[in-house]
């Protein structure tokens, strides 16, 4: 028979807000009878240093093993009483909060009916503080190192901060060479304010960085191909080629994952219905003639670029759009025509480049509903695009006719789609996946660079289209993060997660599947010769979901266990 | 890093993020704020999500405000402060504040909200309903003393003495700074300079954080002029961007953004709503933005007008005329509207050309903060401060906050690398070497 609980009441008038709704004095009467209280009081304001001072030193004096506070929302202050409550030698799920205000003051109109459901409320709230237990703490040890799979401009800068703030990475790169998209092919030149920078020399410059850093390992045409484990224990398993393709297994222990696999560029020839020739070229084609120097545009008086045919979403592409086309202009002799929907404007400086696009004689065609035709002239051997630009005005057509251009060399866009492999990847580690094949669901905003598996970071492209200095910045972002979840080596946990009976788990592997976090899985025990279900601590997080699909009632969580709900229940069903 | 410490200026959503993550990392911080609050310019705005997620992300500055929580007793927080004079000293800064004490000191304050009853011109309220700390902020256009009459009930009747009528102006000085962020955000353009839109004199132009206001305390849309339900919603992108006219000629970025949810969020609290957007070109946003579009245009019918509307004007019974050009019938159509929404521009805050003069540090021909190296937008042309936030360009939340981290990020490096605190122990490099099996590839 455990000892009967001394349980104290504080109540809250929050000025007179809650007070003036409730009548404070019956409530005191009312629960003044009961065995297990000890203490009842009123407070005008218990969050002011002054109250909550006397009300720590009433929990150490009365000796006091149990508390319920009836205050306002726990969403305002209830970490704020936790911590109070924890100071005064209590542990926090002896504490119990009775949202007064916003579910009863406000709710109702007349003092009576608001007492009635108050009491209601404390009556309930003590059943069930008087069943629950102190939750203990645990204390585990942790890997402070990182793996950074991708060794593009996200992954390299990942890398460079990580280490700076004294962790140990480890790089994959599924190439042989690290740089990413960058490296393969890419503006050559990127033009904010009034600083041409070439971006290759930035990656150079950061690829070097990382060569020569002694806290960070690299693994160049090396895969991740199992992780088991979870935050800050995983037991990553990758593969490693050699240059004769030998195939080396390594096994590394890391605390936390790190994808920045990045995008690449993908020409959809069945979206368009055109395949790629001499004369249809893609972006990226057109890049490397621009690279491969001066003889690539001989012959050529005119190119026209059309956009905005396959998707709404020009980021990235319109960016490098504009810049290829002011090189082209002030390089070669070269007409220029841009057909698309909308024009890229959102960033640093491209209303400029845009402005001088156009004062350089490029001709820029909008058209608005119908979408342009491409038709190859085989007899005059061009290409021939007909649009119609409703901002020309009726005269500018003749009658029922559309505008037609004929060029050279046709430039079309292609789209932005995650890199090879992020699917694969995805599956591996479990992590969900959005409807174009981005890591991260929907609102990113919300969670950026968090997955569904703490200890599992996206960083960069591979979570929807970024920019490099969006990237950088992401990158920046994650690696405090990631601070913050390593620096210690012994990290303190609550142990209020979910918890299993092996004597009623029938391993039926519901648990398994519905966890959101992964934080379930199966475990052998080598003195039994059995499997049996383990649930990481430090990966729960507590949602309950498991608990409440198990059919053999074999989880529990051990803050809202089932006797403790049916007790707070009960009072409110008679 | 025992006597150095950073000054973050500004306590918006940037500042508030640096700071925190400074906290973390031990490091002494001074939060300045011109406001007697923390939250800066995001606080005018609401959810946008009505039944699912907008993405608008102004859920995010709730949640960094309530994280303050756990954190905000280590910042050394010094509202209503401006800087004054910034000295060099060798390595460091010595500032100098200017603390302009409202008429209401926030420091005495409680927040009783006692003569916000009393006062018999309202002249009395919380600036803000979310701010923190929650204090009472007095208008010296309402307040009957400033209109020589003679009242003081709420000085009388205050418990703590926190009113005067007078400003008081205390001067504060902090020394030992190695490291300065600036966090000072943004303002809204004026939208009076567009003079065609009559901004201020047609009373049912209003702006976008103006219908957000009507929304959240009204909880409908309606026409100022006559408080009727607006059923004919038009909103025009592009106020005070991209426009030569006003000279500001660059894009504002997030307005797209902003405009769109703005609409689809207007559709989806009320379906009889007819709302238009007048656009020059669509920029993308956010995750799956083809999807969004596609869907805002055809289930939620908003009329997507590839046009500016040169002109609006405001006939007796309220309405709206707007003219424009429809591209699609090739004619100047003029369309009538109940009610018109300006997406306004992002301008830098008015203060900012004066403290960038003070700190020296260069600044781009629209008023922004200038990196002169692209690649490191959080870095100026001084070592020592850093820039983050939208007094660098225009930034939506989600991309303050990024660019906020990286901030802090940059300054925790900064500050060891002037400790000479790069741990380059090799007894633990070893240890490293041994627990990644490193060795054994060598």
């Amino acid at each position: 028979m455990p000892q009967r609980k001394k349980i104290g009441i504080f109540l809250c008038s929050c000025g007179d807000t809650i007070s003036k709704a409730v009548n404070f004095k019956k409530i005191i009467d009312y629960f003044k009878s009961f065995k297990e209280v000890k203490l009842i009081e009123e407070n005008s304001f218990l969050c002011k240093p002054e109250t909550l001072f006397n009300f720590k030193k009433k929990i150490k004096d009365n000796n006091l093993s149990g508390l319920i506070v009836v205050a306002c929302s726990p969403q305002l202050k209830g970490t704020f009483f936790k911590k109070a409550v924890e100071e005064a030698g209590l542990n926090f799920n002896l504490l119990s909060l009775v949202n007064l205000r916003e579910q009863c003051a406000m709710v109702y109109k007349e003092k009576e009916s608001s007492t009635k459901s108050a009491i209601d409320s404390i009556a309930s709230a003590l059943r069930r503080i008087k069943l629950q237990l102190p939750i203990a703490s645990k204390t585990v040890k942790i890997e402070q190192n990182t793996l950074v799979i991708g060794g593009g401009i996200a992954g390299l800068q990942t890398a460079i901060n990580l280490s700076k703030l004294g962790h140990l990475v480890v790089l994959l790169e599924r190439e042989s060479f690290l740089g990413g998209n960058i490296n393969i092919n890419s503006v050559s030149l990127i033009k904010y304010d009034h600083n041409n920078i070439n971006l290759k020399e930035v990656v150079n410059k950061k690829i070097e960085e990382v060569n020569n850093n002694s806290q960070i390992q690299i693994f160049t045409q090396a895969e991740l191909i199992k992780l088991e484990g979870s935050v800050g224990n995983f037991k990553a398993t990758i593969e490693i080629k050699d240059k004769d393709r030998k195939k080396e297994i390594k096994n590394l222990n890391v605390g936390s994952v790190v994808l920045a696999t990045g995008c690449q560029k993908f020409f959809p020839s069945e979206k368009y219905g055109i395949n790629l020739s001499s004369q249809i070229i893609s972006q990226t084609q057109l890049q490397g003639l621009i690279n491969s120097g001066n003889d690539s545009f001989k012959g050529i008086s005119s190119i026209c670029f059309v956009s905005g045919i396959i998707c709404d979403d020009q980021r990235l592409k319109g960016d490098e759009l504009l810049k290829q086309v002011l090189f082209l202009t002030t390089n070669y002799k070269i007409q220029i025509y841009i057909i698309c929907k909308n024009v890229y404007v959102a960033e640093d400086g491209l209303e400029e480049i845009y402005q001088q696009a156009r004062e350089k004689g490029i001709i820029f065609l909008k058209y608005d509903q119908k979408k342009p035709e491409i038709k190859l002239r085989t007899s005059t051997n061009k290409i021939e695009v007909s649009l119609y630009d409703p901002l020309l005005g009726k005269d500018f057509y003749d009658e029922g006719k559309e505008l037609v251009i004929s060029c050279d060399l046709l430039v079309l866009e292609e789209e932005i789609i995650p890199a090879p492999g992020t699917k694969k990847l995805s599956e591996i580690l479990q992590i969900s996946c959005d409807e174009e094949g981005f890591y991260q669901q929907k609102n990113i905003s919300l969670q950026p660079v968090f997955t569904n598996r703490k200890g599992i970071f996206v960083v960069g492209a591979c979570r929807g289209l970024k920019n490099v200095i969006q990237t950088l910045d992401d990158s920046g972002m994650v690696s405090l993060e990631i601070h913050n979840l390593l620096k210690e080596k012994l990290v303190k946990y609550n142990l209020d997660r979910a918890i299993v009976d092996d004597d009623k788990c029938t391993l039926c592997l519901t648990c398994l599947r519905t966890c959101p976090h992964k934080a379930i899985q199966l475990d052998q025990d080598e003195e039994l010769n059995q499997v049996k279900i383990k649930i990481n601590d430090l990966a729960c997080e507590g949602c309950g979901i498991c608990v409440s699909q198990c059919p053999a009632s074999a989880l529990n969580l051990s803050k809202y266990e089932d006797d403790q709900i049916i007790a707070e229940i009960a009072v409110q069903m008679t | 890093m025992s006597n150095s410490s950073v000054l973050v200026i500004g306590a918006g959503v940037t500042g508030i993020t640096v700071a925190q993550r400074l906290v973390e990392n031990n490091i002494k911080v001074y939060l300045i704020e011109k406001e007697s609050y923390i939250g800066g310019q995001a606080l005018s705005y609401g959810c946008k999500g009505v039944n699912s997620c907008n993405d608008c992300s102004v859920c995010l500055l709730q949640r960094k405000i309530k994280d303050t929580e756990g954190y905000f007793s280590h910042v050394l927080f010094k509202a209503n402060s401006e800087i004054e004079e910034v000295i060099r000293k060798e390595k460091n800064f010595e500032i100098t504040l200017r603390k302009t004490i409202p008429f209401i000191d926030p420091d005495k304050c409680q927040g009783c909200g006692l003569c916000e009853k009393l006062c018999p011109s309202s002249a009395i309220s919380i600036s803000h309903p979310q701010s923190i700390p929650q204090v009472y902020s007095l208008s010296k256009e309402q307040c009957l003393n400033f209109q020589n009459k003679e009242c003081y009930i709420c000085l009388n009747s205050c418990p703590f003495g926190a009113i005067s009528f007078n400003h008081k102006v205390e001067k504060e000085t902090l020394s030992n700074i190695s490291a300065i962020v600036l966090a000072t955000g943004f303002e809204p353009w004026d939208p009076k300079l567009k003079v065609e839109y009559g901004y201020g004199v047609n009373k049912n132009v209003i702006t976008a954080t103006e219908l957000e206001k009507q929304i959240y305390i009204k909880g409908f849309v309606f026409r100022p002029s006559d408080k009727e339900r607006a059923k004919k919603i038009a909103i025009i992108q592009c106020v005070g961007s991209r426009d030569r006219s006003t000279d500001s000629p660059n894009c504002s970025r997030v307005c797209c953004a902003y405009g769109m949810k703005m609409a689809r969020f207007l559709k989806e609290r009320d379906s009889e709503v007819e709302v238009s957007i007048f656009y020059i070109d669509i920029q993308p946003f956010g995750k799956e933005f083809t999807k969004f579009f596609t869907k805002s245009k055809d289930d939620y019918n908003i009329k997507y007008i590839k046009s500016i509307p040169s002109q609006i004007s405001e006939d007796q019974k309220g309405k709206l005329k707007i003219k424009y050009e429809d591209s699609q019938r090739e004619t100047i159509k003029e369309e009538y509207f109940d009610l018109a929404v300006l997406s306004i521009t992002m301008n830098p805050d008015k203060k900012f050309e004066k403290l960038s003069e003070n700190l020296d540090i260069w600044v781009k021909d629209s008023g922004f903060c200038e990196n002169p190296n692209s690649m490191q937008t959080i870095k100026t042309n001084q070592r020592e401060i850093f820039a983050a936030g939208a007094c660098q360009g225009p930034k939506d939340i989600a991309e303050c906050i990024a660019n906020a981290e990286n901030a802090a990020l940059e300054v925790i490096l900064f500050l060891r690398t002037l400790n000479n605190k790069v741990a380059k122990n090799e007894e633990q490099k070893e240890k490293r070497e041994k627990l990644l099996c490193l060795k054994e590839r060598k």
